[in-house]
């Protein structure tokens, strides 16, 4: 294993995060005491990481570098389907560089590209997105040097519980499980999952253990998280979260900051 | 004695002018100036360009000083102007960086016959190779190195949020044969982590030479991958070398495909599958019926043939027998009994039908689903 802290994310070494996106119909519902719905919350948030990703990447004479790679699944649009969330030129497409990201936004709002609509419809096939991300991480880590790059992140973004994954979530845990176990030489896939709500207390940001709740879907999600890396751990702290040597990349009950920091913690420098 | 000056732009840049190091030294080196251009910041090797030369022109080892130098270059900068990309959503990504302004470390060094006099502002380090020790300034371990978060920011030095208390500022004594290395970023981490390897970059004298060496530990990934500043100064200097990359030396631009996944995006779904399974099973259903069909053909075939040989046979058999019997005329009045000219009655039936022969798709599903 070589040292993370040599590593330099460059368009030579790409680094590639997947965005796992709950679309189901309780995306819907409002978000905390904003008059919009979660579901237009997390596109907002989405549409402005791929922006700040873009401001990380432009170079001196204004070209972008590839440094990273960004995949997009989104589940619960279309019943128990998952389906790539980029659309327009980019539609079908899983993972695409940030410079073609660019060259193809979905459209421009107060002059900032957006790339994603916000959908809430169906059911959580939460499995199903993992399994997508799985098979991809795998790709990719397989493909060219990639192995000698920055592990893949893979950050999944819900309000509730996968309809997909049995009584016990076993199907899930399989899954996450599988997922942990890729790696390349600068480490495993990261796993990172933020339960936005629709309440406005009880947050539990980036714990080192999960306190004691009966949501168990809260524990699940817990339980899958990985250990922030050190990185992440001086950005956690940089933006005032109370962060312990063990803490996971999990957040509960997280707001509209919560959302946007959780996405940029997880986006190494 | 002398003073030589390596650069080398990361792998990534494939170009040396894209370096975003900046250098300027005086004359002898008395004055020497290293600036690292951060990526995140809008044209930031401009900026790094005129802290470097700026500083040279007009050095200063008070912080405050210093802070007043950079506050009229960063409104010279501010000043522009700058042409836009023409693609809406690069404009759109170079105006948002505009307005976060440029960003770079800086590091001075001034030589006397006192020894070394230093200002410094970011991650750049300086190493004094002295006889049988190696001394870091201002960062004597990585620890320290990686902890700082000063950089020179033009937005927040025209707000004035970069203060004195940023910069690190002292006078280092040297002795006769001290050997003093400045470096940005990568190559002190390098040496930080390694200090023996200062050993070795020292006996450098040539660009090829210090090419291998930065490859070496890229490969190795003990070396960041970024651009490479080392300016190698043995005081007092009568001579300054250079060492840069040649005017048509370039890193290979390597034209990696872009990622494609290799599992097929129609097979990413239940809906599609059962749609394919569903198309397999009523195939599966047809090649089954086709065998039953040409099952039962053969059987015909087979039994026809069979008819045909039991009437051949039989055919042979009548023919083998004698063709006449001898039969006597009788007189007697006995008369033979009459025939019966109604046909018997058939039997009543004492079991079960014979199977019938179909070809009826319905008839033959229930017979392959009995089996």
């Amino acid at each position: 294993m070589y040292n993370i802290r040599n590593l330099t994310i460059s368009s030579t070494h790409p680094c590639l995060i997947i965005y796992l996106l709950d679309q189901s119909g309780s995306m819907g519902e409002k978000f905390g005491n904003a008059s919009h719905n979660k579901a237009i919350e997390l596109t907002d948030a989405i549409n402005d990481v791929i922006y700040e990703i873009g401001l990380r990447c432009i170079g001196n004479s204004g070209e972008l570098k590839n440094r990273f790679e960004l995949a997009i699944i989104g589940y619960g649009r279309n019943g128990d389907n998952v389906q790539s969330g980029w659309e327009g030129p980019l539609q079908n497409k899983w993972v695409v560089s940030i410079k073609n990201i660019f060259e193809y936004p979905l459209g421009q709002v107060n002059d900032k590209p957006i790339w994603i609509r916000p959908y809430a419809q169906d059911s959580t096939p939460m499995v199903k997105a993992f399994q997508n991300a799985r098979r991809l991480c795998q790709d990719w880590i397989d493909w060219g040097n990639h192995r000698d790059c920055h592990p893949p992140i893979v950050i999944n973004i819900t309000d509730g519980e996968a309809t997909d994954a049995g009584s016990d979530f076993r199907a899930l845990k399989i899954e996450s499980e599988q997922l942990k176990q890729l790696s390349t030489n600068y480490g495993s896939v990261q796993i990172l999952n933020i339960h936005i709500s629709n309440r406005t207390g009880d947050r539990v940001l980036f714990p080192g253990e999960m306190p004691t709740t009966d949501d168990r879907s809260a524990r699940l999600l817990f339980d899958i998280s990985t250990p922030l890396t050190e990185n992440m751990v001086r950005l956690a702290k940089q933006k005032q979260y109370n962060i312990t040597d063990n803490a996971r990349g999990y957040v509960f009950n997280g707001n509209a900051t919560d959302l946007i920091n959780f996405l940029n913690i997880g986006t190494p420098q | 004695m002398r003073a030589r000056i390596f650069q080398l732009h990361k792998r990534s840049s494939y170009v040396f002018e894209a370096i975003q190091d900046k250098f300027a030294v005086t004359e002898k080196c008395q004055i020497v100036a290293l600036a690292d251009g951060a990526t995140q910041g809008f044209k930031s090797e401009q900026w790094a360009s005129q802290l470097v030369n700026s500083f040279v022109e007009r050095p200063g080892f008070d912080a405050k000083d210093f802070l007043e130098m950079a506050h009229s270059e960063a409104e010279r900068f501010r000043a522009g102007p700058f042409q836009y990309n023409a693609n809406p959503a690069m404009a759109s990504l170079e105006r948002t960086k505009e307005k976060s302004g440029a960003t770079s470390t800086f590091l001075g060094v001034r030589f006397s016959d006192e020894g070394m006099e230093l200002i410094s502002c970011g991650d750049s380090n300086v190493f004094i190779f002295q006889a049988d020790q190696i001394v870091g300034v201002p960062f004597a371990n990585l620890d320290e190195l990686e902890n700082n978060q000063s950089f020179l920011n033009t937005n927040q030095i025209l707000k004035g949020i970069v203060t004195p208390a940023d910069f690190f500022v002292t006078a280092v004594p040297l002795k006769q044969d001290d050997i003093v290395l400045i470096c940005s970023d990568a190559l002190s981490r390098l040496l930080l982590a390694s200090p023996d390897v200062l050993r070795e970059l020292i006996e450098i004298k040539s660009f090829e030479e210090f090419l291998t060496f930065c490859s070496k530990y890229w490969e190795n990934k003990s070396l960041q991958e970024d651009d490479i500043t080392a300016i190698v100064i043995v005081p007092p200097v009568d001579e300054t070398i250079l060492v840069l990359p040649t005017p048509d030396f370039s890193f290979p631009q390597e034209d990696t495909p872009l990622f494609t996944p290799f599992f097929d995006d129609s097979l990413q779904n239940d809906e599609a599958m059962q749609e394919i399974r569903s198309q397999l099973f009523r195939l599966e259903q047809e090649i089954n019926v086709l065998k039953k069909r040409s099952a039962y053909q053969m059987l015909l075939l087979k039994l026809g043939l069979a008819a045909i040989a039991v009437c051949v046979l039989l055919g042979i058999l009548v023919c083998s027998f004698p063709s006449s019997v001898d039969v006597k005329p009788t007189t007697s009045n006995r008369t033979l009994p009459k025939r019966s000219t109604q046909m018997p009655q058939a039997a009543p039936a004492t079991s079960a039908p014979l199977q019938q022969l179909t070809n009826d798709p319905s008839q033959l599903s229930k017979d392959s689903a009995s089996h």
